[in-house]
């Protein structure tokens, strides 16, 4: 019996201070809560942009809640982060409608592409727009030759996709070729490798999981930097419920981005491979951007 | 000490057969009352509420004229620590025998080695003064029946119930257990025993009472 | 592979639970313990028992909808602290501790009470007496109930955020680490998470030496 009120002495003991750690720790710094998108977390540029961040202002510290797309506005429609960072311009047109987050800043863009299995049975390489791609993948899906990978999640990957399979005028409804998942970007791909079939895919998710030597069997059959219909706009934003004093830093922190685009972003992920970039500033484009932000913003509709 | 149960009926909750109906009885110290019948006759609940380890659904019992049932949780205390029930099928805590033996003793405040004393004293009387190192759980069944009796007398109860305590004895072990007995009920303590075997002759005994589906169907002193 | 930032999170973790685990004790086995000294429990039971497998993504968002700026609790401050994880985690594992130390006791408890009460027990004694003769069961159910907050997700994901350096945990770290195809790691990470768990159990049981013995006569 004595043995055991020690040891539960001792467990109480290290409960009390751990608490104590933590509550020290809590009343450090000013913490600014970001939700983004889990495809986005995983790149790692956001722990990047935020650890230059901090080399300036030490006294801040920034978190990232990572979840999809949907939940992550969510989170700021109740006020529970003070930014958001995300990629899905209609879903944020909405957002923003309905007063809940403001303050738009694109910091980034980058591409989607069409990813599937080297042999290419939809014979998507040889296409001339993502949309003839995607009229390729079903004319061979109906022949029951290849398979397409869709996030099936209503993220802004899944919004583009069918966007494209709008303006090519076909259908995928019942279509046994067409998988749709409800994962993540990096869950379809592994999905696509898996079953050697097609999938869109933003580059960086892509380059993420390639170099982690996931993706045996894909290969980057359609990418086409003058195809507007591929662009993927990356943009802050501060949410309208955040506290003064964290919004002002996140205020400054979105603007850190903005201004430093051309020196972190532009050479972010570039490492020994020196190949694809992950993410371009939007410097030397912004009013094409911003157009685009608003054409996508309208017509990626369910 | 007087326990008089008053139209007692009981029954478990959720059934719905009454195991005891109608019972009126009357236990006294200095009495060896047998209760006998079949199984399922309600012996081992008459015991247990007589006992006031059981609360009967209907019916008051008295101890003393004084209705056990609405006094203090002191006075009960009190009261219970002058009866002794045990069960069929004893139950040996953890740790020795003689710490099994002497346990009772130790919940009343008992220094440890006046009650550890008294406890080899008692087994001694029992002839299992050689038990009492042992685990108590690795003992006999009639071993632990032996020593579920010797823990029961150790305070000298004023009445003691037990529940079949002949089942898993020996003949040599069951006439010690009976001289234990009389030696209880001359010292003025009463015992109350319920067997369905003739184990005890009416000699030793002054009272017998017959049970049948719940109730008393014969009441006689010897 | 192994650096700070991962025995840090080996430590916070096991830090949660094992605070969500002790909170849990508390209470479970008074909860346990009182329903074992009853006789029509088959309703409770069935509740309880189906309670332990409520999906912990579940009890997660309920938690977050508590505890989030526009909930009910939102002064708490509770929302993505590693407080938040051990609150959530301690009434995850309640309905697996309470049922398991239930089954545990139930058998032996009522006689206890019974040899207990008729050898004269206090209250006070009777549950000295229960602690003492049923704890190698209780102690079985309070590492039940341990692996299951230590390797539990859902809580941690949605009141937690998975905040590197606060509260990242065990399994959040090893969901992160399939998020981004690093699976060799996770791997790693995943088999520290049981390892840690059995080494847990294991000075547990050793420390209060569990005896199988049975005592009933039968």
């Amino acid at each position: 019996m004595k043995r055991i009120c020690i040891i539960l002495a001792l467990l109480i003991l290290g409960v009390v201070l751990g608490w104590g750690y933590h509550v020290y720790k809590f009343n450090e710094k000013i913490t600014i809560k970001i939700a983004t998108t889990t495809s986005l977390h995983v790149t790692g540029l956001l722990d990047y942009l935020a650890a230059e961040f901090s080399k300036k202002y030490q006294n801040i510290e920034l978190n990232f809640i990572a979840v999809g797309t949907g939940q992550a506005l969510k989170l700021a429609e109740k006020g529970d982060v003070c930014g958001v960072i995300v990629h899905d311009p209609s879903i944020e047109k909405i957002f923003i409608d309905n007063n809940v987050i403001e303050n738009r800043t694109i910091f980034a863009y980058n591409f989607f592409v069409v990813v599937g299995p080297k042999t290419d049975l939809a014979n998507v390489s040889k296409a001339n727009s993502l949309e003839e791609a995607f009229k390729r993948i079903h004319n061979a899906g109906d022949l029951g030759k290849v398979v397409f990978i869709s996030r099936g999640d209503n993220s802004g990957t899944h919004l583009r996709e069918l966007l494209i399979w709008r303006r090519a005028s076909v259908n995928t409804s019942n279509k046994k070729w067409y998988l749709s998942c409800g994962c993540n970007m990096g869950q379809a791909l592994i999905i696509a490798n898996e079953k050697k079939a097609y999938t869109l895919s933003d580059i960086a998710t892509f380059i993420v999981f390639r170099n982690a030597g996931r993706l045996p069997n894909l290969d980057i059959l359609y990418m086409n930097i003058s195809d507007s219909y591929t662009i993927n706009i990356y943009s802050g934003y501060v949410s309208r419920k955040c506290g003064d004093v964290e919004k002002r830093y996140i205020v400054e922190f979105l603007e850190f981005i903005y201004e430093n685009q051309k020196t972190l972003i532009a050479n972010y992920g570039l490492g020994i491979k020196n190949e694809q970039k992950m993410f371009y500033p939007i410097v030397n484009c912004e009013e094409e951007i911003k157009k685009l932000w608003e054409f996508f913003a309208e017509r990626a509709k369910m | 000490m007087i326990i008089e149960l008053n139209n007692v009926w009981h029954r478990y909750e959720g059934s719905k057969k009454w195991i005891l109906r109608e019972v009126s009885v009357i236990f006294r110290e200095g009495e060896a009352v047998l209760i006998t019948g079949h199984n399922g006759s309600g012996k081992t609940t008459l015991l247990k509420i007589a006992s006031f380890i059981l609360k009967p659904l209907r019916g008051k019992i008295y101890v003393d004229k004084q209705d056990f049932w609405r006094l203090s949780e002191e006075d009960k205390l009190r009261i219970r620590r002058n009866i002794v029930y045990v069960h069929e099928k004893p139950i040996m805590l953890k740790g020795s025998v003689v710490y099994n033996v002497a346990y009772p003793l130790l919940l009343r405040g008992c220094l440890d080695d006046e009650a550890l004393e008294k406890a080899m004293y008692v087994l001694k009387k029992l002839g299992a003064e050689d038990l009492a190192e042992i685990d108590a759980r690795k003992l006999s069944a009639g071993q632990m029946q032996l020593i579920s009796i010797a823990r029961a007398l150790i305070l000298g109860p004023k009445i003691v119930f037990l529940d079949e305590p002949f089942a898993h004895l020996d003949v040599e072990k069951q006439e010690l257990i009976v001289k234990v007995i009389k030696e209880e009920v001359s010292n003025g303590n009463g015992i109350v025993i319920t067997t369905h075997t003739n184990h005890i002759e009416y000699k030793d005994l002054d009272r017998i009472i017959v049970m049948k589906d719940g109730m008393i169907i014969e009441d006689r002193s010897l | 592979m192994i650096n700070v930032e991962t025995i840090e999170t080996i430590t916070r973790s096991l830090w949660i639970s094992a605070t969500a685990t002790l909170i849990a004790s508390l209470w479970s086995m008074p909860m346990a313990f009182t329903l074992a000294l009853r006789r029509r429990t088959v309703f409770v039971e069935a509740i309880l028992e189906a309670l332990v497998g409520i999906p912990a993504v579940l009890l997660g968002l309920i938690l977050y909808l508590l505890f989030s700026s526009s909930g009910p609790l939102a002064f708490l401050k509770l929302l993505y602290t590693p407080f938040a994880i051990v609150i959530g985690e301690s009434l995850l594992i309640t309905p697996l501790i309470t049922s398991a130390c239930y089954r545990g006791v139930r058998n032996i408890l009522k006689d206890l009470r019974e040899l207990g009460l008729s050898l004269g027990a206090s209250r006070f004694q009777l549950l000295e007496l229960y602690i003492r003769e049923t704890y190698p069961a209780v102690i079985a159910s309070i590492i039940m109930g341990f692996s299951r907050a230590v390797g539990e997700l859902g809580i941690a994901l949605m009141v937690g955020g998975n905040i590197a350096g606060f509260t990242r945990t065990m399994t959040t770290a090893i969901a992160l680490d399939v998020a981004k195809g690093e699976f060799e790691e996770a791997i790693v990470l995943g088999l520290t998470l049981l390892s840690t768990s059995i080494l847990a159990s294991i000075a547990v049981k050793f420390i209060t030496r569990v005896d199988k013995n049975d005592y009933r006569v039968e």
